[in-house]
């Protein structure tokens, strides 16, 4: 599965979300496999819908930018950071925006959805590239952080009725 | 006259954001209650006054569709103008929550311009201006 409308779609709705959500510029990125999940631990943000289609969204970034994304969203200094459970909540609320954003951009404004609430997982090194296996997904750089957004549609057969097509 | 408005949404992020976007701008603004989620936001319309209700509609336990339908059954609370905050673009949604009542919709991720002018025109856009 290598669909490049939806990478498009994927890439402008990250950017534009995380611009005007989280007050960041993202560089859209080219390859995963120069990310080594060792070295900082990562966080994944899923959330599913259901309607005209069903399936799900993630954003997988590393944990320690949860706290810039929690301090421009609340206007306050990056150093006095908000506590690890407020910084979690404003990247649930990032994966929030993304998704309702995604399906509008990618389905069209016609298509009804229900989403589920945000749910937050670390990711184990071996668990950061196994989740991205099987899945369309972009990468965008935040300073030198990356910020991975995955789709998967499931329950129905992939069909072309994006407003982009 | 200042304004009491309640806020409804299960991200405290956002929550803190919206009371935030709120004190900036020049409304005149009374008490401003926040709510977790649909059934939170009814105890809390019990007990206090509120002129504007300000919502999400993708939460636990009651979603904001489901506030909007108890509110409407309730003498009390039916006239409570509410505006719905939300990431949802769906044309279709979008009409359903105009026949349900909704007075406006602001798209996440929104601007302090449009939550004012959202307001602006929900109140009829001749509330007193704190700083005038």
């Amino acid at each position: 599965m290598n669909d490049p409308k939806l990478k498009e779609c994927l890439t402008t709705v990250l950017c534009r979300v995380l611009e005007q959500a989280a007050f960041v510029f993202p560089e859209p990125a080219g390859e995963v496999q120069k990310i080594d999940p060792q070295a900082v631990p990562f966080i994944q943000v899923s959330l599913s819908f259901s309607g005209a289609k069903s399936g799900e969204v993630s954003l997988i970034m590393p944990k320690a930018l949860c706290g810039a994304f929690s301090a421009n969203m609340l206007g306050e200094n990056p150093d006095e950071s908000e506590s690890p459970d407020i910084q979690i909540d404003a990247a649930k609320e990032i994966g929030n925006i993304v998704t309702g954003q995604l399906l509008t951009e990618f389905y069209g404004t016609q298509a009804m959805f229900n989403q589920t609430a945000p749910e937050v997982v670390e990711l184990s090194p071996e668990a950061f590239f196994a989740s991205l296996d099987g899945r369309e997904y972009v990468c965008s750089m935040v300073d030198e952080h990356p910020v991975i957004a995955l789709f998967t549609e499931t329950g129905t057969a992939y069909e072309h009725q994006s407003s982009h097509r | 006259m200042a304004y009491n408005i309640l806020i409804v949404d299960d991200s405290q992020t956002m929550r803190s954001v919206l009371v935030k976007t709120l004190k900036m701008t020049e409304l005149n603004l009374g008490e401003i209650h926040v709510a977790i989620n649909g059934k939170d936001a009814l105890e809390k319309l019990r007990e206090h006054w509120v002129d504007l209700v300000m919502t999400d509609l993708n939460m636990p336990v009651m979603s904001g569709m489901e506030l909007v339908d108890a509110m409407s059954k309730d003498g009390m609370l039916s006239a409570i103008p509410v505006i719905v905050i939300s990431t949802d673009g769906s044309a279709e949604r979008l009409q359903d929550l105009k026949h349900k009542g909704i007075r406006d919709y602001v798209r996440k991720p929104f601007t302090p311009e449009a939550v004012t002018e959202a307001i602006s025109k929900v109140l009829g856009g001749t509330h007193e201006r704190s700083k005038a």
